[in-house]
């Protein structure tokens, strides 16, 4: 049952995964020196295009290249979810980098379930109320400062 | 010496020892099935060998401690430093709280299903999460087979969420630098 013993962490699993890791760098270097602008070569969200509301994850890219070049306080503006969901999904991106590197899966501790239900319910209001046209909320949609 | 057990479709399989308490899909019916352990004396059930969640190795029973919820080995357990032994070695009790999450291992993805959505196409991505959110509730009511499917569509909709946003991405930027003659 050869089929049965290759099934454990599959080789290709193990190299997208070292693929996506490389693509995230390269990604990061690319955001970091072309500046996202109206007119640059970045797609815009097509939600904010055919709708004109903030989807959660609008301005992200802004955002992005703002914390690469060190400005807290405009990559907050731009997108504050983004700003604080970064170092769990770069911490959870090293260590499931690692776990390929060395060829074995890593699967976390799972979360409480009330935890991933709050994350939840908090990504959908996030997407409401930044749609808000008045403040505070009018603080969440992506704006320069 | 190769493991021979059958599966639950009837069909007699066979495996490398190595494989022991892992979980292999069956050829015959493609469910994912459990490797038996290693039998001390035939005809008796073995324990299933317990997948340390720091290294990743595969430990027999007794060779595990259940750290504060998580089943590490006892390499990993001493490496960590600190904390007395006592109290610390396997606690059946404490196990069954979270039997299936650390036993089947079954991820909730809901870090790649966030990444979606904040980075690349948020629609699909929340219907990821949805997904994700019902991974552990269902492991823990026991479950596993509305787990595992749960945390099967997590992950393709992060896919999908991701491939949309690929797709857009690489169609913008084409029609960008054909000259933005669609502007």
């Amino acid at each position: 049952m050869s089929e049965l013993l290759s099934q454990g962490y599959s080789r290709a699993r193990r190299w997208i995964t070292l693929a996506a890791g490389a693509a995230a760098c390269a990604a990061a270097a690319v955001i970091y020196r072309v500046k996202p602008e109206a007119d640059s070569l970045y797609p815009r969200c097509p939600f904010h295009a055919l709708t004109g509301l903030h989807c959660p994850g609008c301005g992200t890219l802004r955002c992005l290249h703002a914390l690469l070049h060190g400005d807290v306080p405009q990559a907050l503006a731009y997108n504050i979810l983004a700003v604080l969901a970064l170092p769990f999904l770069i911490a959870w991106a090293c260590r499931v980098e690692v776990a390929a590197v060395r060829g074995r899966p890593w699967v976390g501790k799972p979360l409480p379930t009330w935890v991933v239900r709050a994350i939840l319910v908090l990504v959908v209001a996030y997407w409401v109320l930044r749609n808000l046209p008045f403040f505070p909320f009018r603080l969440l949609a992506p704006h320069a400062l | 010496m190769p493991i021979e057990f059958t599966c639950s479709c009837g069909r007699r399989l066979r495996v490398s020892d190595e494989a022991a308490g892992q979980e292999h899909q069956c050829p015959a019916c493609g469910r994912m099935v459990v490797v038996p352990g290693i039998t001390d004396q035939p005809g008796t059930a073995a324990p299933y060998l317990y997948r340390c969640e720091m290294c990743g190795g595969d430990f027999r029973k007794d060779e595990v401690y259940d750290d504060r919820g998580r089943i590490i080995c006892h390499r990993c357990y001493d490496r960590q430093g600190a904390p007395p032994r006592r109290g610390g070695r396997w606690d059946e009790g404490r196990y069954s709280d979270y039997p299936d999450v650390s036993r089947h291992n079954i991820p909730s993805h809901l870090p790649e299903a966030i990444l979606v959505t904040l980075f690349c196409c948020w629609l699909p991505g929340i219907v990821a999460i949805v997904y994700a959110a019902q991974v552990g509730g269902k492991a823990a009511s026991g479950d596993i087979e509305g787990a595992r499917q749960a945390s099967q569509n997590a992950a393709t909709w992060s896919w999908v969420s991701f491939g949309v946003g690929l797709v857009i991405g690489i169609g913008y930027i084409a029609i960008m630098a054909s000259g933005g003659a669609f502007r």
